[in-house]
């Protein structure tokens, strides 16, 4: 037995979690990505909320802030499940087919092999660390929440991590985007589906994203039900399991109809919904969600956002870029000048987002 | 006190502790009162003593527990206020170290894609002949591939790939069923390979959800069948790992006469009837039986009808057709569609020949007439039943709701068939030594109409009491035979692995 300094634990503990400690502690995006790829391991199927306990309970005395700890851990964990590592679903063993509590299953050992040779690592295998030959465990490179191993000496990666057992994906299954629509036509299409909805009567707790208020601060748009009359992309909480994410449509503050997302069918994530409809209704008011692009180091630029985006543009990006934490905005990347045209060009066309900058 | 840096694998904050034997557990601990000294001892005899003097109140310390080996462990946390004062037991750590489970390859432990078997490990012969459960939870809505491989050598390439589409999740066992059937067991290519191949691997995938696999290889039991065409005849060659001393004996059961068995004598290659049949090589207390397809495979092959020769009504005759029942049912089929085909057949003949037995012959003639009109009212079933008061009013509480009955599990439908008669004085509780509870027995005489191939595994020792119980009480046996025929799709013979009756799987 030995006493540790609060040093010494972020140190041991990095080096668990197989991560360089002279390069980041356990408050490093790395480390909490880590720490939820180990959580899980044991946790899941679990709620988002349960994942997070796990990961900030047990670094109270380590840091002095636990809440921001906490806000960095809800937005690793987002970026995880949108990047591939989690998997969110309703309960796929529930008894009841009517609970729609949305649970996190991890993802099995997998990759995703790109053209230049490199392979994108999701998911985990056991519950040690050890899944992977240790030369290889050793090579992984750790960027925020991307994992990827880079070829040696011609190495076939694919072959190798394939006949090691890991799930090999296409790059274009990992992509899969939903059909691509029009702000116009993706409105319409969802307030079709709320109009031929049921009245639903009066709904408890709900919050609203307000889209009167300023796109550049999301965290600042939540409101509560006063006495609005529109429809609204909301959350709904539930006495037990975490919010439903919905689309509303409101009298003076009264609950006229509501679907909840995803809808029934849908591959996607209720949160991927919402943010997506709501994409599309800041672009109909002409009050379109921004991105900048501010400049990188040498040949790089960096594209700041300021809202959530589906995992599907957050895999699009994680392919071609690398994930920085957001300074001032709410998640950022840093992507070869040479993408920068393309990506800002799906940025638009796909999520109607503006660029706030005058470089391309 | 609480796990440090990083969560235990299982902390229940009252004590209880566990982590992994790769990981050192880091534990904070913090007083909520000054102390002179704070000492910690583990069972082991490690001990480590923490000035007051370094701690502030209200702080936590950090201890790192290394090199626990995997087990059971205990940490006693005492603490004192002065120097001279004793050590009191400020709190007990029950820690466990373990192994980490294995590698659960393509799929995550905890992963969204579960694919459940039953038996959990089965063999090739098992899957090919539908006796094996197999399903596929995941998101709803979303598809699975499957694919399935067959090899001679595991380490050589396959010898057969079939693909069986993709499916939606979640996947049930009769979904899985139904295209296994269709996309392998039908393929004539299939079931050439299947005759061929040792092993066999069926992959599951779903993208980014995983992958599932079933691997199963053949059973392993010392005398084996092999089989090979030459000239379009069927050769059977005997394998024989057993030690004992003798020659295995080798007897026929042709499809048409199922009960008669023929001597064969057993060569190195036994060239196979142009009319298959089933082929039992038995040495010692070992046997095994293979059953061979017909070289016809026209459609009047398909639609053959087995004789089956009368026995008298006695315990004896059901006894025996029971056995027979269970020696067809028990053979390991080829890969040929027409085998299969035909031994429901015989399996079909042999059950409708017990009802015979047991429930009489005007029974039998009713069972016969019912077949030939292929009416759905089942009318003269309904006048062979009806002579008693008891058994009509069980059948009919017992029909009534179709949609109930075809919900229900066999076991399900054996309870209420108990409650049903034990309520309206068929029967009655057997005491003494040879006893038979009315669930006992309405199971039985479930089983015995529906599938007797299986009652001998079933009630092993009671077999013969059964059987005569039964013969006592016919009324009983009449009622089993009516619900097994005439409920909804219960009583039809296609699908449902190797039970002759579809919905009818005891498993």
């Amino acid at each position: 037995m030995k006493r540790l300094e609060i040093a010494e634990v972020h140190e041991r503990k990095a080096l668990e979690l197989g991560l360089d400690p002279s390069a980041v502690d356990l408050t490093s995006v790395e480390a909490i990505a880590s720490a939820f790829r180990r959580v899980g391991r044991f946790l899941c199927p679990c709620t988002p909320a349960t994942l997070v306990r796990a990961v900030v309970r047990p670094l109270r005395g380590l840091v002095q802030d636990v809440e921001s700890v906490k806000r960095l851990a809800e937005d690793t964990l987002e970026a995880m499940t949108a990047h591939g590592d989690f998997q969110e679903h309703k309960d796929v063993g529930g008894e009841s087919p009517d609970d729609e509590a949305a649970l996190v299953y991890q993802a099995p050992l997998s990759f995703v092999y790109r053209d230049s040779g490199t392979a994108l690592l999701f998911g985990s295998a056991t519950e040690a660390f050890d899944a992977l030959p240790e030369a290889l465990q050793d090579r992984i490179e750790h960027t925020n929440h991307v994992r990827q191993l880079v070829p040696v000496d011609g190495e076939d990666l694919r072959s190798y991590l394939a006949d090691l057992g890991l799930v090999s994906l296409s790059y274009r299954t990992w992509l899969k985007m939903p059909p691509r629509r029009t702000a116009a036509e993706h409105v319409s299409h969802l307030d079709g589906l709320l109009a031929v909805t049921e009245r639903s009567g009066a709904v408890p707790d709900l919050v609203l994203l307000d889209h009167t208020r300023p796109v550049e601060y999301y965290r600042g748009r939540w409101t509560l039900v006063g006495s609005q009359t529109g429809r609204f992309v909301a959350r709904r909480s539930r006495a037990y399991g975490s919010d439903l994410w919905c689309y509303v449509e409101l009298r003076d503050g009264e609950t006229e109809r509501l679907i909840d997302f995803p809808v029934a069918g849908s591959r996607w994530r209720g949160c991927d919904e919402a943010w997506q409809l709501q994409m599309a209704i800041d672009a109909l008011r002409d009050e379109p969600q921004r991105f900048s692009v501010q400049s990188g180091h040498g040949a790089s630029a960096i594209l700041e956002f300021f809202s959530p985006i589906p995992l599907w543009g957050r895999r699009r990006l994680d392919a071609v870029g690398e994930p920085l934490p957001g300074r001032k905005c709410l998640f950022a990347y840093r992507l070869p000048r040479s993408e920068l045209e393309e990506e800002a060009r799906f940025l638009s066309d796909a999520l109607w987002l503006t660029n706030t900058t005058n470089v391309p | 006190m609480w796990p440090a840096g990083l969560d235990a694998i299982a902390w229940d904050g009252e004590g209880h502790g566990e982590w992994l034997a790769s990981e050192r557990p880091c534990l904070a601990i913090r007083t909520d009162h000054p102390i002179d000294q704070l000492r910690l001892r583990t069972d082991q005899g490690d001990e480590l003593f923490i000035d007051g003097g370094s701690i502030t109140l209200g702080e936590p310390v950090f201890v790192e527990m290394a090199g626990l080996a995997a087990g059971h462990h205990r940490l006693s946390v005492s603490g004192r206020v002065g120097p001279e004062l004793e050590f009191k037991v400020l709190g007990d750590l029950e820690i466990i170290v373990r192994e980490s489970s294995p590698w659960v390859e393509s799929i995550g432990a905890n992963g969204i894609l579960e694919l459940a078997l039953e038996p959990p490990v089965p063999s090739f012969e098992q899957l090919w002949d539908g006796d094996v459960d197999v399903s596929v939870a995941g998101p709803e809505g979303r598809q699975v591939d499957c694919r399935m491989k067959f090899y001679e050598d595991p380490t050589k390439a396959s010898i057969g790939e079939y693909h069986l589409g993709t499916m939606v999740l979640p996947v049930t066992t009769a979904q899985w069923r139904e295209r296994f059937e269709k996309r392998v067991q039908q393929v004539s290519s299939a079931q050439k390979a299947y005759d061929k191949a040792k092993s066999c691997d069926c992959r599951f995938g779903a993208g980014e959800l995983g992958v599932a696999h079933i691997r199963c290889e053949r059973d392993f039991t010392p005398l084996r069948w092999t089989t090979r065409t030459r000239g379009g005849r069927y050769e059977l060659r005997l394998l024989d790992d057993e030690d004992g001393d003798g020659q295995a004996t080798v007897k026929r059961l042709a499809f048409e006469k199922p009960l008669v068995e023929e001597e064969v004598v057993l060569e190195a290659a036994i060239d196979v009837s142009p009319s298959g049949g089933l082929y039992i090589a038995s040495k010692g207390q070992f046997f095994v039986a293979k059953i061979m397809p017909p070289i016809d495979h026209s459609l009047k092959s398909l639609r053959f009808k087995p004789v089956i020769e009368e026995l008298d009504r006695s315990p004896t005759a059901a006894l025996e057709l029971i056995a027979k029942s269970r020696l067809w049912r028990m053979a390991r089929l080829p890969g040929d569609f027409f085998a299969a085909r035909r031994r429901k057949a015989v399996l079909l003949a042999l059950a409708q020949q017990v009802a015979k037995v047991i429930c009489g012959p005007t029974w039998a003639r009713a069972e016969m007439e019912a077949a030939a009109t292929e009416s759905d009212d089942f009318r003269d079933l309904r006048r062979a039943l009806s002579r008693t008061a008891p058994e009509s009013a069980i059948a009919t509480s017992l029909i009534e709701n179709p949609a109930q009955l075809m919900s229900e599990s066999c076991r399900d439908i054996a309870e209420r068939l108990a409650s049903l008669a034990t309520a309206t004085g068929l029967l009655t509780f057997h005491p003494g030594p040879e006893q038979t509870t009315p669930l006992w027995l309405s199971e039985f005489a479930l089983r015995v109409a529906s599938d007797p191939g299986t009652v001998e595994g079933w009630a092993g020792a009671r077999l013969r009491i059964g059987v005569s119980r039964l013969m006592e009480t016919p009324a009983l046996a009449r009622t089993a035979r009516f619900i097994v025929l005439t409920t909804p799709s219960r009583g039809q013979s296609h699908g449902g692995g190797s039970a002759p009756l579809a919905a009818w799987n005891w498993k």
